[in-house]
């Protein structure tokens, strides 16, 4: 209650209770004459016969003010509705104002729906990011494939022997062999009749293409390295995994072809028993071959042509190492044209036409491919609509042109 | 005991009228009461469970009305600085002069404006009620949340206040 903004009344002006209201009934001549009289008669007790005169003046002055009286526009059915119990939100709509403001929501949200600007387009997209996971045997077939291309083991007679162990390594990798290590020196007598006759033999040649060769000359490689041969004494031969871990060592010197081959039979049936895991070494080469080109296409823009090259690289050796090499590089393509999605996303909340303008870029890089297609809908979506799309993600996995997203 | 929607509708038909015409008064317009009048009456069917033991249900109504006015109309209506009225103070005719001139009432008119414009607004407030809605002292107090005594002596003082700045125009009055 705040009621201090007026003095308590002084004990003095204090008037008995119902005597304002016996002067104006007084005043306003509404008292039958018994009542009348009882009332003048409290008013004169009360000393208040002034105060009676002062209103009747005042009274009279006011009457001016009283004017025609309005009449009350409210029913009782607005009261009602807007009183509704039950529904509180019925007490809300009784009021205009806010069924005006609603009428106006509607408006506004039949707007929003039918205004081009407002319209969200979709873009699906068969492509989405990947991690550009690069398995080992993915990266031996990058690193091995120059040399994969053009090699065979024994061409023309000869055995083609590779003399960078880390390259041996992978190649034995990619195509599931040994590494075969013939260790030498070039002025040892026995290394030079190796050279020289043994290897020549067909029967040796037909071992040999089991294994990846690999020459290491005692003379080429580091001190250190070249020690160990020395404790071992040469020529010395060892059986290798792809990670150049020794899993046989073939005794010293044979005293003839036929014991030699003994030797490489006796190694190759304890380190590689089973040839089921060994790739031929023309597929190899072929799959070889193919990547090298998808690079060079690749390279020559035509991205077009490297797809192609390495989808047909992805169904002809799906589990080999190159069609794994070639499932990263095709998810490295659609991850360089998701990027430019992104980027063009990005750049359309301030500028639109920088946007397109990316987009159209990539579109002409990417003709022809599969993300070209997808990049020229998002750069249809953004030219008709004005803002950037919505953007789907099917979920289909194959060979990293879709999103297979773990 | 609250109030049954019978009880509110017979209150609605008592003080429609009445208190259209408090607040109007109030307010200085009838559309602006009328809203007043609709959110009182809504209010009070909102809150009959707090009138249960407190007085009449008319009492708790105006009281309820007056605060929606002091609450919400009053505070705008600051807001708005309301302009003085337009147009030259109307200079005061000759003594002698009847009521029945125009000119006279509308100078009269003026003068009891000013007067009560003059007077401390809780006191000419209590004084319009008591004057123009009939209410007692009493039912003053309970509207407007004041101690009866205080209602008594505002009103009491408003028109001794009253009196004597338009005593001097008491010959303008219609006899």
């Amino acid at each position: 209650m705040h009621h201090h903004d007026e003095p308590e009344p002084d004990a003095d002006d204090a008037l008995p209770e119902g005597l304002l209201e016996a002067i104006r009934a007084v005043t306003e001549g509404e008292l039958p004459s018994a009542e009348l009289a009882a009332a003048l008669a409290a008013i004169e007790a009360a000393g208040a016969v002034a105060l009676l005169e002062a209103y009747r003046d005042v009274h009279a002055a006011t009457s001016l003010l009283a004017g025609p009286a309005s009449e009350c526009a409210v029913t009782l059915a607005d009261v009602e509705r807007a009183t509704s119990a039950r529904r509180p939100l019925r007490r809300l709509w009784g009021l205009r104002s806010v069924r005006v403001a609603a009428a106006l929501l509607v408006v506004a949200g039949v707007a929003a729906a039918v205004w081009p600007h407002d319209v969200v387009p979709t873009v699906a997209l068969a492509f989405a990011e990947e991690t550009a996971r690069v398995s080992p045997e993915a990266a031996a077939a990058e690193r091995s494939a120059a040399l994969l291309a053009e090699y065979q083991p024994v061409r023309d007679g000869e055995p083609q022997w590779i003399d960078d162990p880390a390259r041996a390594r992978d190649v034995a990798a990619v195509t599931g062999r040994r590494v075969l290590l013939f260790a030498q020196h070039p002025q040892c007598p026995w290394c030079q009749e190796l050279r020289g006759k043994t290897f020549h033999d067909a029967g040796v040649q037909a071992r040999l293409e089991r294994f990846v060769p690999l020459m290491v000359d005692v003379t080429r490689i580091p001190e250190g390295e070249a020690v160990a041969y020395l404790a071992k004494g040469w020529p010395y031969f060892a059986a290798l995994d792809a990670a150049g871990d020794e899993l046989a060592a073939l005794p010293g010197p044979a005293s003839s072809t036929q014991e030699f081959t003994g030797r490489l039979d006796r190694t190759l049936g304890k380190v590689a028993p089973d040839a089921a895991g060994e790739r031929e070494w023309g597929p190899v080469r072929a799959s070889a071959q193919r990547l090298r080109a998808a690079a060079a296409l690749a390279e020559g823009d035509d991205l077009a042509g490297a797809e192609r090259e390495l989808r047909e690289l992805v169904a002809a050796d799906g589990d080999g190492a190159f069609g794994a090499a070639a499932r990263t590089r095709l998810a490295e393509l659609g991850n360089e044209a998701l990027a430019v999605v992104r980027d063009a996303e990005r750049k359309a909340s301030t500028d639109v036409s920088g946007a397109l303008a990316l987009l159209e870029a990539a579109v002409r890089r990417f003709a022809g491919t599969s993300w070209g297609r997808d990049l020229d809908a998002v750069r249809s979506a953004v030219e008709e609509h004005g803002r950037f799309p919505r953007l789907v993600f099917p979920v289909s996995g194959d060979d990293g042109h879709a999103g297979d997203r773990k | 005991m609250g109030l049954d929607r019978t009880e509110f509708r017979a209150l609605f038909e008592r003080q429609r009228q009445p208190l259209h015409r408090f607040l109007a008064r109030l307010t200085g317009n009838a559309a602006d009461a009328d809203d007043l009048l609709q959110e009182a009456f809504a209010t009070v069917w909102r809150k009959r469970e707090l009138y249960a033991g407190r007085g009449s249900p008319d009492g708790f109504l105006r009281q309820t009305a007056y605060r929606l006015f002091l609450n919400q109309w009053k505070r705008a209506a600051r807001r708005r600085e309301l302009a003085p009225p337009p147009g030259p103070e109307p200079t005061a005719p000759p003594a002698g002069t009847e009521l029945a001139d125009e000119e006279a009432r509308r100078f009269l008119l003026s003068q009891v404006r000013k007067a009560l414009a003059d007077l401390p607004e809780s006191s000419r407030e209590a004084f319009l009620m008591f004057r123009f809605d009939g209410l007692t002292a009493r039912e003053i107090a309970e509207a407007t949340g004041t101690p009866v005594k205080t209602v008594e002596t505002r009103v009491r003082r408003a028109t001794l206040a009253l009196a004597e700045a338009l005593a001097r125009y008491r010959h303008l009055q219609a006899g």
